[in-house]
């Protein structure tokens, strides 16, 4: 779908043709969907928070004036929701390690584990270290391939900020690496 | 094992929803509207409620809906008040006599 479709149907759209909406939520769900998978790591948080985003997006269609493309702007929708929903599993978490910590007594088997770990296992390791906005310059620098640019303008920060989140997350990833070595 | 090589790797890794995603999002969106329509319809009554009154209250008060009853604004100039303030100056003036 280009520009110029994308307009027409967002015009439809905010002319009350509802169903229209539908050939947008297509056009952009997969990729939606790696943004939230990649952030949250849990299928059903993704899946929440997918809906919640075209929800969102679809309100704001009539304030929508296109100067920013609207996958772009879909994605700068799912990345705070996903940052929120982040700030409230890891306030949650908080709270439960402050009430068990005297009965942690399970031992790490970190050694072990690691031989099974693959991949994606081990980057969600390392990602797990990263607060939400390193956590999400890293999913959409590193691993959706938006540019330091795009990537600056999905979260809204400067692009030198960026370059220096990217360098700190990366240098926090390697150090949980290291750790299981 | 350095971390850029994991992430390069795992680069563009395909996820997708469950199949009946986009008629989650439709039924979400069919369900929301009706009652942003509904609030809609209901501000539109309020406000013509409201002009009907304001008329109602203009033409009882001031005789007249015009827009300078809406603003409060007498509809004599200055000229008019002054000229009218001196004949009855005069009139009061004839009586003293």
């Amino acid at each position: 779908m280009n520009k110029a479709e994308e307009r027409a149907i967002i015009n439809k759209i905010v002319a009350g043709d509802t169903n229209s909406y539908r050939l947008i939520v297509d056009a952009h769900k997969d990729r939606i969907a790696a943004v939230c998978m990649s952030m949250l790591k849990n299928e059903t948080w993704a899946e929440e928070v997918g809906q919640d985003t075209f929800v969102r997006l679809y309100n704001a269609l009539p304030k929508f004036k296109g100067d920013s493309n609207l996958s772009t702007y879909a994605t700068r929708i799912a990345i705070n929701l996903c940052k929120n929903k982040l700030d409230s599993v890891n306030r949650r978490r908080n709270r439960f390690l402050v009430q068990t910590d005297s009965h942690n007594n399970v031992p790490s088997n970190q050694e072990s584990t690691q031989k099974k770990l693959e991949n994606q296992e081990l980057i969600n390791l390392a990602l797990d270290v990263l607060k939400p906005e390193e956590r999400s310059v890293v999913v959409l620098r590193l691993m959706e391939g938006y540019s330091i640019k795009e990537t600056a303008e999905i979260i809204g920060i400067k692009e030198g900020t960026v370059m220096s989140k990217l360098s700190r997350a990366l240098k926090k990833m390697q150090t949980v690496l290291d750790d299981l070595k | 094992m350095e971390i850029k090589d994991l992430l390069k790797e795992n680069e563009h890794r395909t996820y997708r929803f469950t199949d009946g995603f986009t008629n989650s999002v439709m039924e979400r969106i069919a369900s929301s509207t009706p009652i942003l329509v509904m609030w809609q319809k209901r501000a539109i009554q309020i406000a013509a409620a409201c002009a009907i009154l304001v008329c109602g209250f203009l033409q009882t008060v001031e005789g007249s809906i015009s827009l300078d009853a809406m603003l409060g604004i007498s509809s004599y100039d200055d000229t008019e008040i002054s000229a009218t303030e001196n004949l009855y100056g005069m009139w009061d003036q004839i009586e003293i006599n």
